[in-house]
Protein backbone atom coordinates (compact mmCIF):
# COMPACT_ATOMS: atom_id res chain seq x y z
CA UNK A 1 0.00 0.00 0.00
CA UNK A 2 1.33 3.30 -0.69
CA UNK A 3 1.94 5.93 2.04
CA UNK A 4 -0.93 7.09 4.04
CA UNK A 5 -2.97 10.14 2.60
CA UNK A 6 -2.36 13.82 4.30
CA UNK A 7 -6.38 14.32 4.55
CA UNK A 8 -6.81 10.66 6.38
CA UNK A 9 -3.83 11.32 8.85
CA UNK A 10 -5.68 14.46 9.88
CA UNK A 11 -8.85 13.14 9.75
CA UNK A 12 -7.82 10.44 11.93
CA UNK A 13 -6.03 12.64 14.33
CA UNK A 14 -9.43 14.72 14.20
CA UNK A 15 -11.52 11.32 15.79
CA UNK A 16 -13.58 11.86 12.12
CA UNK A 17 -13.33 8.23 11.26
CA UNK A 18 -15.76 5.19 12.37
CA UNK A 19 -13.95 2.53 14.14
CA UNK A 20 -14.63 0.26 11.46
CA UNK A 21 -13.52 2.92 8.30
CA UNK A 22 -12.01 0.41 6.40
CA UNK A 23 -9.47 3.32 4.92
CA UNK A 24 -7.71 3.03 8.14
CA UNK A 25 -7.56 0.01 9.11
CA UNK A 26 -5.71 -0.42 6.00
CA UNK A 27 -3.87 2.45 6.84
CA UNK A 28 -2.84 1.07 10.24
CA UNK A 29 -1.91 -1.95 9.04
CA UNK A 30 0.91 0.42 6.98
CA UNK A 31 1.93 2.35 10.05
CA UNK A 32 3.13 -0.77 11.60
CA UNK A 33 5.56 -1.32 8.62
CA UNK A 34 6.45 2.25 7.58
CA UNK A 35 8.55 4.70 9.71
CA UNK A 36 7.78 7.38 7.37
CA UNK A 37 4.09 7.73 8.02
CA UNK A 38 4.70 7.02 11.63
CA UNK A 39 6.70 10.03 11.50
CA UNK A 40 4.09 11.94 9.55
CA UNK A 41 1.18 11.00 11.95
CA UNK A 42 3.12 12.01 14.90
CA UNK A 43 3.76 15.57 13.27
CA UNK A 44 0.42 15.51 12.18
CA UNK A 45 -0.91 15.43 15.96
CA UNK A 46 2.04 17.97 16.47
CA UNK A 47 0.03 19.98 13.88
CA UNK A 48 -2.69 20.01 14.80
CA UNK A 49 -1.55 21.06 18.63
CA UNK A 50 -0.02 24.42 17.15
CA UNK A 51 -2.66 25.44 15.42
CA UNK A 52 -5.01 25.24 18.51
CA UNK A 53 -2.46 27.33 20.25
CA UNK A 54 -1.92 29.94 17.61
CA UNK A 55 -5.82 30.13 17.15
CA UNK A 56 -6.02 30.32 20.79
CA UNK A 57 -3.27 33.14 20.87
CA UNK A 58 -6.10 35.23 19.62
CA UNK A 59 -8.77 34.75 22.18
CA UNK A 60 -10.38 37.78 23.59
CA UNK A 61 -12.20 37.68 27.31
CA UNK A 62 -14.98 35.97 27.53
CA UNK A 63 -18.04 37.85 29.06
CA UNK A 64 -21.60 37.40 30.09
CA UNK A 65 -23.74 35.83 27.68
CA UNK A 66 -27.30 37.59 27.41
CA UNK A 67 -30.21 35.66 29.51
CA UNK A 68 -31.78 33.10 27.36
CA UNK A 69 -35.50 34.33 28.23
CA UNK A 70 -34.17 37.79 26.36
CA UNK A 71 -33.22 36.30 23.14
CA UNK A 72 -36.65 34.25 23.40
CA UNK A 73 -38.21 37.89 23.27
CA UNK A 74 -36.44 39.42 20.24
CA UNK A 75 -37.09 36.14 18.63
CA UNK A 76 -40.95 36.86 19.09
CA UNK A 77 -41.00 40.77 18.06
CA UNK A 78 -38.91 39.48 15.29
CA UNK A 79 -41.12 37.51 13.85
CA UNK A 80 -44.38 39.79 14.25
CA UNK A 81 -41.93 41.96 12.01
CA UNK A 82 -41.08 38.80 9.27
CA UNK A 83 -45.18 38.17 9.16
CA UNK A 84 -45.85 42.02 8.80
CA UNK A 85 -42.80 42.52 6.10
CA UNK A 86 -43.63 39.30 4.27
CA UNK A 87 -46.95 41.37 3.12
CA UNK A 88 -45.33 43.89 1.46
CA UNK A 89 -41.46 43.08 0.95
CA UNK A 90 -42.43 41.65 -2.60
CA UNK A 91 -42.97 45.14 -3.10
CA UNK A 92 -39.59 45.50 -5.65
CA UNK A 93 -40.76 42.66 -7.66
CA UNK A 94 -44.08 44.15 -8.06
CA UNK A 95 -42.88 47.65 -9.15
CA UNK A 96 -41.53 45.16 -12.21
CA UNK A 97 -44.81 43.46 -13.06
CA UNK A 98 -46.92 45.44 -15.96
CA UNK A 99 -49.91 46.50 -13.75
CA UNK A 100 -47.38 48.88 -12.21
CA UNK A 101 -47.25 50.91 -15.27
CA UNK A 102 -50.89 52.25 -14.26
CA UNK A 103 -49.49 53.09 -10.97
CA UNK A 104 -46.28 54.83 -11.93
CA UNK A 105 -48.55 56.75 -14.68
CA UNK A 106 -50.46 57.93 -11.50
CA UNK A 107 -47.67 58.89 -9.88
CA UNK A 108 -46.36 61.00 -12.96
CA UNK A 109 -49.72 62.56 -13.11
CA UNK A 110 -49.70 63.43 -9.60
CA UNK A 111 -46.18 64.79 -9.73
CA UNK A 112 -47.47 66.92 -12.96
CA UNK A 113 -50.87 67.79 -10.95
CA UNK A 114 -48.72 69.84 -8.72
CA UNK A 115 -47.82 67.35 -6.16
CA UNK A 116 -44.33 68.01 -7.21
CA UNK A 117 -41.94 68.31 -4.13
CA UNK A 118 -44.16 66.26 -2.35
CA UNK A 119 -42.75 62.44 -2.30
CA UNK A 120 -44.94 59.84 -1.45
CA UNK A 121 -43.56 57.65 1.54
CA UNK A 122 -44.95 53.90 1.97
CA UNK A 123 -44.48 52.18 4.84
CA UNK A 124 -41.58 50.28 5.58
CA UNK A 125 -40.22 47.00 4.19
CA UNK A 126 -37.62 47.03 5.09
CA UNK A 127 -37.53 43.79 7.59
CA UNK A 128 -34.23 45.10 10.14
CA UNK A 129 -32.75 41.36 10.27
CA UNK A 130 -29.56 42.46 9.75
CA UNK A 131 -28.58 44.40 12.33
CA UNK A 132 -26.33 47.51 10.25
CA UNK A 133 -29.26 48.14 8.82
CA UNK A 134 -31.23 48.32 11.87
CA UNK A 135 -29.18 50.87 12.99
CA UNK A 136 -28.61 53.00 9.58
CA UNK A 137 -32.73 53.03 9.70
CA UNK A 138 -32.57 54.84 13.19
CA UNK A 139 -30.06 57.14 11.62
CA UNK A 140 -31.67 57.85 8.40
CA UNK A 141 -35.50 57.87 9.59
CA UNK A 142 -34.35 60.45 12.75
CA UNK A 143 -34.02 63.00 9.61
CA UNK A 144 -36.89 61.27 7.70
CA UNK A 145 -39.38 61.89 10.30
CA UNK A 146 -39.53 65.47 10.87
CA UNK A 147 -40.61 65.89 7.24
CA UNK A 148 -42.93 63.12 7.25
CA UNK A 149 -46.02 64.65 7.25
CA UNK A 150 -47.79 62.55 4.54
CA UNK A 151 -49.37 59.52 5.79
CA UNK A 152 -47.93 55.96 4.33
CA UNK A 153 -50.12 54.96 1.49
CA UNK A 154 -50.17 51.33 0.00
CA UNK A 155 -49.58 50.92 -3.02
CA UNK A 156 -52.73 49.73 -3.87
CA UNK A 157 -54.10 52.58 -2.93
CA UNK A 158 -52.47 54.68 -5.39
CA UNK A 159 -53.10 51.97 -7.70
CA UNK A 160 -56.92 52.91 -7.29
CA UNK A 161 -56.64 56.41 -7.56
CA UNK A 162 -55.35 55.68 -11.01
CA UNK A 163 -57.82 53.62 -11.97
CA UNK A 164 -60.39 56.29 -13.72
CA UNK A 165 -57.04 57.01 -16.22
CA UNK A 166 -55.37 53.71 -16.38
CA UNK A 167 -55.84 51.09 -18.50
CA UNK A 168 -54.96 47.93 -16.92
CA UNK A 169 -55.69 48.65 -13.33
CA UNK A 170 -58.24 46.61 -13.03
CA UNK A 171 -56.33 43.35 -12.73
CA UNK A 172 -53.37 45.12 -11.06
CA UNK A 173 -54.10 44.40 -7.08
CA UNK A 174 -54.32 40.35 -7.63
CA UNK A 175 -51.37 40.58 -9.90
CA UNK A 176 -49.61 42.55 -7.39
CA UNK A 177 -50.94 40.41 -4.90
CA UNK A 178 -49.46 37.04 -6.63
CA UNK A 179 -46.59 38.75 -7.40
CA UNK A 180 -45.82 40.18 -3.61
CA UNK A 181 -46.04 37.08 -2.18
CA UNK A 182 -44.23 35.11 -4.28
CA UNK A 183 -41.19 37.22 -4.96
CA UNK A 184 -40.87 37.83 -1.26
CA UNK A 185 -38.30 36.04 -0.80
CA UNK A 186 -36.60 36.63 -4.01
CA UNK A 187 -36.90 40.24 -3.23
CA UNK A 188 -35.22 40.10 0.04
CA UNK A 189 -32.77 38.78 -1.79
CA UNK A 190 -31.92 40.47 -4.69
CA UNK A 191 -31.56 43.96 -3.39
CA UNK A 192 -29.55 42.78 0.06
CA UNK A 193 -26.44 44.06 -1.33
CA UNK A 194 -27.93 47.06 -2.29
CA UNK A 195 -29.11 47.66 1.20
CA UNK A 196 -25.92 46.95 2.46
CA UNK A 197 -24.59 50.20 0.33
CA UNK A 198 -27.25 52.12 1.54
CA UNK A 199 -27.23 51.41 4.90
CA UNK A 200 -23.27 52.09 4.76
CA UNK A 201 -24.93 55.61 2.95
CA UNK A 202 -26.82 56.21 5.50
CA UNK A 203 -24.59 56.12 8.30
CA UNK A 204 -22.15 57.84 5.90
CA UNK A 205 -25.36 60.49 5.94
CA UNK A 206 -25.50 60.77 9.46
CA UNK A 207 -21.84 61.80 9.36
CA UNK A 208 -23.28 65.06 8.08
CA UNK A 209 -25.03 66.05 11.10
CA UNK A 210 -22.02 67.33 12.23
CA UNK A 211 -21.63 70.79 10.83
CA UNK A 212 -17.84 71.23 11.34
CA UNK A 213 -16.62 68.09 10.12
CA UNK A 214 -15.37 68.35 6.34
CA UNK A 215 -17.39 66.58 3.75
CA UNK A 216 -16.39 63.25 2.65
CA UNK A 217 -15.82 63.82 -0.97
CA UNK A 218 -17.59 61.12 -3.49
CA UNK A 219 -15.78 60.30 -6.31
CA UNK A 220 -15.63 63.48 -8.42
CA UNK A 221 -19.07 63.47 -10.93
CA UNK A 222 -17.24 63.76 -14.47
CA UNK A 223 -16.12 67.32 -14.48
CA UNK A 224 -17.53 67.91 -18.69
CA UNK A 225 -21.19 67.47 -19.97
CA UNK A 226 -20.82 64.56 -23.14
CA UNK A 227 -23.54 63.55 -24.97
CA UNK A 228 -25.24 60.19 -24.01
CA UNK A 229 -26.53 57.56 -25.80
CA UNK A 230 -30.44 57.84 -25.70
CA UNK A 231 -31.26 54.10 -26.85
CA UNK A 232 -32.80 53.49 -23.16
CA UNK A 233 -32.55 49.73 -22.53
CA UNK A 234 -29.26 49.39 -23.91
CA UNK A 235 -27.09 51.70 -22.05
CA UNK A 236 -26.50 53.06 -18.53
CA UNK A 237 -27.32 56.68 -18.51
CA UNK A 238 -25.45 59.10 -16.48
CA UNK A 239 -26.09 62.60 -14.74
CA UNK A 240 -24.33 65.16 -12.74
CA UNK A 241 -25.50 67.67 -11.30
CA UNK A 242 -25.61 71.17 -13.45
CA UNK A 243 -25.15 73.42 -10.47
CA UNK A 244 -21.68 73.76 -9.66
CA UNK A 245 -21.11 72.34 -6.06
CA UNK A 246 -22.45 69.42 -4.60
CA UNK A 247 -21.63 65.54 -5.87
CA UNK A 248 -24.63 64.49 -7.28
CA UNK A 249 -24.88 61.95 -9.54
CA UNK A 250 -27.91 60.01 -10.78
CA UNK A 251 -26.84 56.31 -12.92
CA UNK A 252 -30.10 54.87 -14.74
CA UNK A 253 -29.51 51.36 -16.00
CA UNK A 254 -31.14 49.26 -18.17
CA UNK A 255 -31.79 46.53 -16.16
CA UNK A 256 -34.55 49.10 -14.22
CA UNK A 257 -31.97 49.60 -11.41
CA UNK A 258 -30.83 53.11 -10.40
CA UNK A 259 -28.37 54.58 -8.36
CA UNK A 260 -28.42 58.17 -7.11
CA UNK A 261 -25.66 59.62 -4.95
CA UNK A 262 -27.02 63.10 -3.22
CA UNK A 263 -24.27 64.90 -0.98
CA UNK A 264 -22.55 61.42 -0.41
CA UNK A 265 -25.66 59.74 0.50
CA UNK A 266 -26.31 56.72 -1.86
CA UNK A 267 -29.83 55.81 -3.26
CA UNK A 268 -30.70 52.70 -4.74
CA UNK A 269 -33.71 51.74 -5.87
CA UNK A 270 -35.59 51.38 -9.39
CA UNK A 271 -36.38 53.41 -12.64
CA UNK A 272 -39.48 53.59 -14.76
CA UNK A 273 -40.47 55.98 -17.77
CA UNK A 274 -43.69 57.35 -17.30
CA UNK A 275 -45.18 59.34 -19.96
CA UNK A 276 -43.22 61.28 -22.24
CA UNK A 277 -39.95 62.87 -21.01
CA UNK A 278 -41.00 61.19 -17.34
CA UNK A 279 -39.00 59.07 -15.17
CA UNK A 280 -40.38 57.54 -11.80
CA UNK A 281 -38.27 56.22 -9.20
CA UNK A 282 -38.37 54.16 -6.51
CA UNK A 283 -35.37 54.53 -3.70
CA UNK A 284 -34.04 54.10 -0.75
CA UNK A 285 -31.22 55.05 1.58
CA UNK A 286 -31.58 51.75 3.72
CA UNK A 287 -34.83 53.37 5.29
CA UNK A 288 -38.40 53.22 3.99
CA UNK A 289 -38.88 53.63 -0.17
CA UNK A 290 -39.33 56.96 -1.38
CA UNK A 291 -40.62 57.92 -4.56
CA UNK A 292 -39.88 60.32 -7.04
CA UNK A 293 -40.54 61.61 -10.15
CA UNK A 294 -38.32 62.80 -12.51
CA UNK A 295 -38.49 65.02 -16.01
CA UNK A 296 -36.31 64.78 -18.23
CA UNK A 297 -36.49 68.50 -20.42
CA UNK A 298 -33.87 70.02 -22.87
CA UNK A 299 -31.46 66.97 -22.60
CA UNK A 300 -31.33 67.36 -18.67
CA UNK A 301 -33.27 65.94 -15.57
CA UNK A 302 -35.28 67.81 -13.25
CA UNK A 303 -36.63 66.57 -9.84
CA UNK A 304 -37.52 67.20 -6.12
CA UNK A 305 -36.16 64.35 -3.40
CA UNK A 306 -38.16 65.23 -0.17
CA UNK A 307 -39.12 64.85 2.53
CA UNK A 308 -35.81 65.00 3.94
CA UNK A 309 -33.43 67.39 5.16
CA UNK A 310 -31.50 67.48 1.70
CA UNK A 311 -35.05 68.37 -0.30
CA UNK A 312 -33.80 70.33 -3.03
CA UNK A 313 -34.63 70.38 -6.66
CA UNK A 314 -31.95 68.56 -8.66
CA UNK A 315 -30.91 69.90 -12.29
CA UNK A 316 -29.17 66.98 -13.58
CA UNK A 317 -27.50 67.07 -16.93
CA UNK A 318 -26.19 64.35 -18.84
CA UNK A 319 -22.72 62.89 -18.25
CA UNK A 320 -20.57 60.34 -18.81
CA UNK A 321 -20.33 57.29 -16.74
CA UNK A 322 -17.92 57.22 -13.96
CA UNK A 323 -16.36 53.86 -12.92
CA UNK A 324 -17.74 52.02 -10.51
CA UNK B 1 -37.57 16.52 16.50
CA UNK B 2 -37.58 19.88 18.82
CA UNK B 3 -34.21 20.99 19.39
CA UNK B 4 -33.46 21.94 23.03
CA UNK B 5 -32.49 25.95 21.81
CA UNK B 6 -31.85 26.46 25.56
CA UNK B 7 -28.80 23.93 25.90
CA UNK B 8 -27.57 24.61 22.45
CA UNK B 9 -27.36 27.89 23.57
CA UNK B 10 -25.20 27.28 26.74
CA UNK B 11 -23.08 25.08 25.08
CA UNK B 12 -22.40 26.71 21.60
CA UNK B 13 -22.10 30.43 23.06
CA UNK B 14 -18.57 30.87 23.53
CA UNK B 15 -17.80 28.67 20.12
CA UNK B 16 -19.88 30.93 18.16
CA UNK B 17 -18.18 34.39 19.92
CA UNK B 18 -14.96 33.04 18.89
CA UNK B 19 -15.50 32.06 15.92
CA UNK B 20 -17.33 35.33 14.52
CA UNK B 21 -14.57 37.17 16.58
CA UNK B 22 -12.02 35.48 14.30
CA UNK B 23 -13.52 37.18 11.20
CA UNK B 24 -14.77 40.15 12.27
CA UNK B 25 -11.65 40.62 14.84
CA UNK B 26 -13.97 42.69 17.52
CA UNK B 27 -15.01 41.10 20.17
CA UNK B 28 -18.20 43.45 21.21
CA UNK B 29 -19.25 43.15 17.74
CA UNK B 30 -18.88 39.27 17.45
CA UNK B 31 -21.04 38.98 20.57
CA UNK B 32 -23.87 41.03 19.11
CA UNK B 33 -23.35 39.02 15.95
CA UNK B 34 -23.95 35.58 17.91
CA UNK B 35 -27.23 36.71 19.62
CA UNK B 36 -28.09 37.59 16.40
CA UNK B 37 -28.31 34.36 15.11
CA UNK B 38 -29.58 33.00 17.85
CA UNK B 39 -32.39 35.50 17.51
CA UNK B 40 -32.66 34.20 14.20
CA UNK B 41 -32.50 30.95 15.23
CA UNK B 42 -35.76 31.17 17.25
CA UNK B 43 -37.53 33.08 15.01
CA UNK B 44 -37.19 30.72 11.98
CA UNK B 45 -40.28 29.79 11.41
CA UNK B 46 -39.53 26.26 9.64
CA UNK B 47 -37.51 23.57 11.78
CA UNK B 48 -33.48 23.24 11.63
CA UNK B 49 -32.40 20.05 10.31
CA UNK B 50 -28.77 20.62 11.81
CA UNK B 51 -29.06 23.69 14.37
CA UNK B 52 -25.26 24.03 15.52
CA UNK B 53 -24.03 23.88 11.62
CA UNK B 54 -26.96 26.25 10.61
CA UNK B 55 -25.83 28.62 13.25
CA UNK B 56 -22.28 28.41 12.05
CA UNK B 57 -23.49 29.28 8.43
CA UNK B 58 -25.94 32.30 10.24
CA UNK B 59 -23.10 33.58 11.34
CA UNK B 60 -20.39 33.37 8.97
CA UNK B 61 -23.00 34.81 6.20
CA UNK B 62 -23.36 37.90 9.25
CA UNK B 63 -19.53 38.30 9.63
CA UNK B 64 -19.43 38.68 5.66
CA UNK B 65 -21.67 41.24 5.57
CA UNK B 66 -20.06 42.29 8.27
CA UNK B 67 -17.37 42.53 6.27
CA UNK B 68 -18.88 44.43 3.20
CA UNK B 69 -18.96 48.07 3.53
CA UNK B 70 -22.09 48.46 5.98
CA UNK B 71 -19.96 47.44 8.78
CA UNK B 72 -17.15 49.27 8.04
CA UNK B 73 -18.44 52.19 7.59
CA UNK B 74 -20.23 51.73 10.98
CA UNK B 75 -17.35 51.49 12.48
CA UNK B 76 -16.34 54.66 10.78
CA UNK B 77 -18.92 56.40 11.63
CA UNK B 78 -18.07 55.33 15.65
CA UNK B 79 -14.55 56.27 15.34
CA UNK B 80 -15.50 59.61 14.16
CA UNK B 81 -18.21 60.30 16.16
CA UNK B 82 -15.99 59.19 19.22
CA UNK B 83 -12.46 58.85 19.15
CA UNK B 84 -11.86 57.32 22.38
CA UNK B 85 -14.87 54.99 22.48
CA UNK B 86 -12.90 52.28 21.66
CA UNK B 87 -9.98 52.55 24.00
CA UNK B 88 -12.28 53.17 26.63
CA UNK B 89 -14.97 50.40 26.05
CA UNK B 90 -11.96 48.11 25.20
CA UNK B 91 -10.21 46.98 28.50
CA UNK B 92 -7.98 44.90 26.71
CA UNK B 93 -6.71 47.75 24.17
CA UNK B 94 -4.79 50.31 25.75
CA UNK B 95 -3.97 47.98 29.05
CA UNK B 96 -2.32 44.88 26.82
CA UNK B 97 -0.23 46.34 24.37
CA UNK B 98 1.19 42.31 23.44
CA UNK B 99 -2.29 40.49 23.55
CA UNK B 100 -3.29 43.39 20.65
CA UNK B 101 -0.30 42.20 19.11
CA UNK B 102 -1.05 38.48 19.07
CA UNK B 103 -4.23 38.96 18.10
CA UNK B 104 -3.18 41.20 15.41
CA UNK B 105 -0.74 38.49 14.02
CA UNK B 106 -3.16 35.68 13.99
CA UNK B 107 -5.41 37.69 12.22
CA UNK B 108 -2.32 38.68 9.16
CA UNK B 109 -1.72 34.81 9.21
CA UNK B 110 -5.51 33.51 8.86
CA UNK B 111 -5.34 36.01 6.09
CA UNK B 112 -3.07 34.51 4.32
CA UNK B 113 -5.40 31.33 3.74
CA UNK B 114 -8.14 30.72 1.35
CA UNK B 115 -11.27 32.07 2.48
CA UNK B 116 -12.47 28.75 2.28
CA UNK B 117 -9.40 27.15 4.02
CA UNK B 118 -9.78 29.53 6.77
CA UNK B 119 -13.74 28.93 7.35
CA UNK B 120 -13.12 25.19 7.39
CA UNK B 121 -10.01 25.52 9.98
CA UNK B 122 -12.22 27.79 12.12
CA UNK B 123 -15.54 25.64 12.27
CA UNK B 124 -12.99 22.77 12.89
CA UNK B 125 -11.70 24.81 15.89
CA UNK B 126 -14.86 26.07 17.21
CA UNK B 127 -16.02 22.13 17.61
CA UNK B 128 -17.91 21.26 14.78
CA UNK B 129 -17.60 17.58 13.82
CA UNK B 130 -16.56 16.66 10.07
CA UNK B 131 -20.33 15.95 9.52
CA UNK B 132 -21.53 19.28 10.27
CA UNK B 133 -18.93 21.00 8.32
CA UNK B 134 -19.62 19.06 5.39
CA UNK B 135 -23.59 20.01 6.17
CA UNK B 136 -22.44 23.64 6.25
CA UNK B 137 -19.68 24.03 3.89
CA UNK B 138 -21.13 21.36 0.88
CA UNK B 139 -17.80 19.75 1.09
CA UNK B 140 -17.84 15.70 1.31
CA UNK B 141 -16.43 14.84 4.63
CA UNK B 142 -13.34 12.75 2.86
CA UNK B 143 -12.75 16.67 1.32
CA UNK B 144 -12.60 18.09 4.91
CA UNK B 145 -9.28 16.13 6.31
CA UNK B 146 -7.81 17.15 3.05
CA UNK B 147 -8.30 20.52 3.63
CA UNK B 148 -7.85 20.89 7.15
CA UNK B 149 -4.87 19.21 6.30
CA UNK B 150 -3.58 22.00 3.59
CA UNK B 151 -4.88 24.80 6.09
CA UNK B 152 -3.08 23.59 9.00
CA UNK B 153 0.06 23.77 7.39
CA UNK B 154 -0.66 27.23 5.58
CA UNK B 155 -1.18 28.52 8.99
CA UNK B 156 1.43 27.38 10.78
CA UNK B 157 4.12 28.71 8.05
CA UNK B 158 2.37 32.21 7.58
CA UNK B 159 2.49 32.53 11.42
CA UNK B 160 5.91 31.77 11.97
CA UNK B 161 7.08 34.24 8.93
CA UNK B 162 4.40 37.05 10.38
CA UNK B 163 6.12 36.21 14.28
CA UNK B 164 9.44 35.82 13.04
CA UNK B 165 9.43 39.43 11.05
CA UNK B 166 7.98 40.70 14.67
CA UNK B 167 11.21 39.03 16.33
CA UNK B 168 13.13 40.24 13.51
CA UNK B 169 12.30 43.58 13.98
CA UNK B 170 12.72 43.64 17.75
CA UNK B 171 16.07 42.04 18.09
Amino acid sequence: MPHIAEGLLHAHVDGALAPDDPEWIAAEAHLEQCDACRRRLAEVRQLQAAVGGILAGADAPGAERPAFDELVERARSRREEDRAGAAIRGRPRWWRSPAKLAWAASLVLAVGAGWMGRALLVSPDVSPSVPEVQQADVLASDRLTDARAEEARSPAELGAQARPGGQAAEPAPAVADDRALRGAAEAEEAPSDDRAADADAAAAAAERDVPERARMQASPPAAEQQGFEAKAGATVRCYVAGEAGGSTELRLSPDGSVRLRLDDVLYVGFWEPGGPGELSLRLSDGGPWLDLGLRETDGAIRGILAPSSLARTLTLVPAACGGG
Amino acid sequence: MSVDWAELYETTWDDLVRYLDRKVWDVERARDLAQEAFVRALAAEADIDNPRAWLFTVAGNLARDEARSAGRRRRHLQLLQGENRDRVEDPTGTENVEHERRRAAVQAALEQLSERDRDILLLWDAGLSYGEIAAQSGLSPGAIGTTLARARRRLVEAHEAVEGGHDAAHS
